[in-house]
């Protein structure tokens, strides 16, 4: 086999599986700029669907949850797993590697069985439907993924540079807040966003979650696409798919993406 | 007036003893070099004096206070580590800066701290830039301001001279002598590279092992090695196991190898007949001709020449006794001789020892 | 300052601040774990095996028996083999070209990133749109397909499923492949190997554990899915999530879909865990 036609096979091969993976997004992307709809080929180029998701209260209100959520589910998290990082990282005692990976859990968990645990659950406490009830479920679901991200930068800290500033007179919480936390401001970063993006795109664990009141923005489409065929909803998907590919290349600025999938 | 006490000092890591009842002082002011392998327990004794380990036995005192229960960051000794350890997200001024804000010196003395420490490293009009951007020897010298700006009784330096390149390092290797000098602060060294050990210390001393094999001047341990250890561990040796035969106008005579060879020396024997013979390869005389009647003259075949710029070193073996005695001198010399040439190599007496 | 606090001050030099005050920092997230997953879970737990006040396998043998609920589950098992098959195949090819081929890896690592990061529902949104009447897949295929039936059958579940896992697989054995020294083939092709040889005894096998951990991985999110069999199998192609889904619309059945939910919990974890057990066993202590 000479090198060219090998390189052109894999060329191709390679090539084919990226074009099935950006497949549906091209194709929603399409469709929201399609006056004919769903059907091929496209007649023109049109906005209308952008104006009528503008317009769609329901939507809106639901983009903005789900905006709301992330940023929560963010703001609360992190800390939480910041603190759990130090506590894991410096821990002395034998059972500290299976303490790590009890934290791990949820993720082997489905997550219809998780939304469903939190939906006996919190009908046993009058949380059904609510914000809160939301917020404490994306919490869960998204800890062991920033914990990943944060307990593998911490433990990738020179602890020489920590002993420097031990030596230089610096306590334990000095150290921790000048030195340590600033040098892994980057998994910071990313785990936060990582964070936010896993919460605003959650479907399947949320479902079992929203009420009337309260749905976030997949759950929405989901609900569109189950009972209507309606173009909007394409205008809604691509600017989603606008929304986390920004957080995604921003987040790839400050950190490597193949560190933070934790693989 | 001494500053450091090791007192019976153990430490042990589970099942390994990295220092071994081991006590010493240090003085005040003094540039002090611990030298040894890998393993030998340098890094350790250089960890338990900083307070990032404690004995398991013994203690360490400054200044005749106990300072075993004080954690690093409360005890007056700064350190600069092997591979510098500045913080990669602060700029070199507030490297420098960090100290003096964990100790609450007044704020108002900070600039002109700063700028007073990097004019004493050779360095100035970086504390703008990120350590990243500095070379080898510009953020060993930060590590260095780092330290010294807290102006501690005791520096302690982690084999901060490793990673240089040679040049860099015999310049360095003068700066932190002057700096000693200028500060007048008292400094522990850990090294493995014995040369740099013996030009830059005021005493060395010799570790192996978890124990020290002997503490001295320079001069003293390179020139009179307590032992066999020490003996081949400072510069090139000739060191042979030997069985005293007598003595003979008032020399030892010992025996090597089978006793065919033998050696007259100076030295009086202590402890037995077994004993060490040692002489540097510097005081190893070769020529075409010798003198006969001068002692410990023999007949030798040049082995092997290594030129290494400052001189030329050669290995000698050795054709007295029996057929194949194996034994080879190490010696220095000026002249120009070629592999497998014959020679007559003499060896005075007074420079041969008995360890 | 007895010998005693020596070595007890010595371990405790290795926690934070030579104190206990680490321990505390894992109190939040060990309160907020307890409370939000071991609890719920708990209690789904209780639903499955309690009913009416006593401990029963009731539920258990309901869905045995039923001949609805054992079709579910053999074509949610079946559909996961064939979308593990599928995945594994393709999502190594892609790693391997990613790895070894490609002249930028973090771009094309970053690509998959970015798809594995929209929306789900988005995703498989765009199937359902490509599967539908009118589409660009049918012209294309028009010359080749007389009834352009894709949605609603199992077959678009699994397109929707490889959509979904192949990210993992890839992001997976990447991780793998990246670890293996490069060294190693040049060694081989050095003494004579063939650039394929090479690959086949000694890159295969020595990601091998990722091919496995990958695969059993992608298995257990197939299993567990919900929007793609949701979305683009109709009412006719339930998996086992759709199911649970649709039962607690009425509490009378939740011992059912919570019995449903633990096996499925079962089965997953099980199979991620005796896998990953495996491999640790058999190829060392790598994580992959």
């Amino acid at each position: 086999m000479s090198g060219l036609i090998e390189r052109v096979l894999w060329k191709s091969a390679a090539g084919g599986i990226f074009l099935f993976l950006f497949f549906p997004l091209l194709l929603v992307v399409l469709i929201s700029f399609n006056p004919d709809g769903f059907v091929f080929p496209p007649s023109g180029v049109t906005l209308e669907w952008y104006v009528s998701m503008l317009n769609d209260s329901a939507l809106i209100d639901a983009f903005l949850l789900s905006v709301g959520l992330g940023i929560c589910t963010a703001l609360i998290t992190l800390p939480l797993v910041i603190l759990a990082s130090v506590g894991l990282r410096n821990e002395g005692l034998p059972g500290q590697q299976y303490l790590e990976n009890v934290f791990l859990f949820p993720l082997m968990v489905p997550e219809v069985v998780l939304g469903f645990a939190l939906l006996i659950y919190f009908s046993s406490l009058g949380l059904t439907g609510s914000t809160i009830g939301i917020v404490f479920g994306h919490i869960m679901f998204t800890t062991p993924f920033a914990l990943q991200t944060i307990l593998a930068a911490m433990k990738g800290v020179d602890t020489s540079i920590e002993d420097a500033a031990h030596d230089l007179g610096a306590g334990s919480l000095q150290t921790l807040v000048y030195v340590t936390l600033p040098m892994i401001k980057p998994a910071i970063i990313a785990g936060a966003g990582y964070v936010f993006i896993l919460s605003f795109t959650n479907v399947t664990m949320t479902l079992f979650l929203v009420g009337s009141g309260t749905v976030t923005i997949p759950v929405e489409i989901y609900q569109y696409i189950s009972f209507s065929i309606d173009p909007t909803v394409a205008a809604v998907g691509a600017v989603l798919i606008l929304v986390s590919t920004s957080v995604v290349i921003y987040m790839d600025r400050v950190f490597s993406v193949q560190e933070i999938s934790g693989f | 007036m001494s500053s450091i006490n090791i007192n019976s000092v153990t430490k042990e890591f589970g099942d390994l003893t990295a220092v071994n009842d081991v006590s010493y002082t240090i003085n005040d002011d003094e540039f002090f070099v611990i030298v040894g392998p890998s393993g030998c327990g340098k890094s350790t004794s250089l960890r338990l004096i900083a307070g990032f380990e404690t004995p398991t036995r013994g203690s360490i005192s400054l200044k005749g206070e106990p300072i075993d229960h004080l954690k690093p960051e409360d005890r007056d000794i700064r350190m600069v580590f092997q591979d510098y350890a500045l913080f990669p997200h602060m700029s070199v001024g507030d490297n420098i800066t960090f100290g003096l804000k964990m100790n609450n010196v007044d704020p108002d003395t900070h600039e002109s701290r700063v700028a007073d420490v990097l004019d004493l490293v050779g360095l100035s009009d970086i504390e703008e830039s990120y350590p990243e951007t500095l070379s080898g020897g510009q953020q060993q010298r930060i590590a260095l301001a780092r330290a010294l700006v807290l102006e501690p009784n005791v520096l302690l330096l982690d084999e901060p001279l490793s990673n240089l390149d040679k040049n860099l390092r015999d310049r360095m290797q003068v700066e932190l002598k002057r700096i000693q000098d200028e500060t007048g602060v008292t400094a522990i060294h850990v090294t493995h590279n014995q040369e740099e050990a013996l030009s830059l210390a005021d005493r060395v001393c010799v570790m192996n092992d978890g124990v020290i094999e002997q503490i001295g001047p320079p001069e003293e341990v390179y020139y009179r090695p307590q032992n066999r250890f020490v003996a081949e561990f400072l510069g090139d040796s000739n060191t042979f196991s030997a069985t005293v035969l007598g003595s003979d106008a008032g020399a030892t005579v010992l025996g090597v190898a089978d006793s065919s060879t033998r050696i007259t020396s100076d030295a009086t024997p202590s402890g037995g007949d077994t004993q060490t013979v040692f002489f540097r390869p510097e005081h190893v005389r070769v020529a075409e001709r010798v003198s006969e009647e001068d002692p410990n003259t023999f007949d030798a075949t040049v082995a092997s020449r290594l030129f290494t710029g400052d001189k030329i070193k050669y290995q000698v073996d050795l054709a007295e006794g029996a057929e194949d005695n194996g034994l080879t001198f190490t010696a220095f010399s000026d002249s120009q001789w070629k592999t497998g040439q014959s020679v007559r190599v003499q060896v005075p007496q007074e420079h041969v020892l008995l360890l | 300052m007895s010998l005693r606090s020596y070595a007890g001050a010595d371990r405790l030099r290795s926690i934070v601040g030579g104190d206990r005050s680490s321990l505390v920092l894992l109190l939040p997230l060990v309160v907020a774990f307890t409370v939000l997953f071991v609890v719920p879970v708990g209690q789904l737990f209780s639903r499955a095996f309690v009913l009416d006040g006593t401990i029963t396998l009731a539920n258990f043998r309901e869905i045995l028996s039923t001949e609805l609920y054992i079709n579910i589950i053999l074509r949610t098992i079946r559909i996961s083999a064939l979308t593990t098959v599928i995945t594994m195949v393709s999502g190594y090819l892609l790693a391997y070209y990613i790895v070894f081929r490609s002249s930028n890896k973090r771009l094309l690592l970053l690509l998959v990133f970015v798809t594995m990061m929209v929306d789900l529902v988005i995703r498989i949104f765009g199937w359902v749109v490509a599967f539908s009447r009118g589409s660009i897949l049918e012209i294309i295929t028009s010359p080749f397909v007389d009834n352009f039936s894709i949605l609603f059958s199992e077959t678009a579940i699994v397109i929707g499923l490889v959509q979904f896992t192949l990210p993992f697989m890839i992001f997976v054995t990447v991780g793998v492949l990246s670890n293996i020294d490069n060294t190693l083939v040049e060694a081989a092709r050095d003494l004579g190997a063939t650039r394929f040889q090479a690959f086949l005894r000694l890159t295969l096998p020595l990601s091998l554990n990722a091919v496995i951990v990958g695969g059993s991985l992608v298995f257990a999110l197939s299993m567990s899915s919900f929007v793609s069999p949701q979305l683009l199998g109709g009412g006719r192609n339930r998996m086992i999530a759709n199911t649970i889904f649709s039962l607690i619309g009425n509490s009378g059945e939740w011992g059912i879909a919570a019995a449903l939910g633990f096996t499925l919990l079962v089965t997953t974890a099980g199979i991620l865990a005796v896998f990953v057990a495996v491999v640790t066993t058999l190829l060392g202590s790598d994580r992959p």
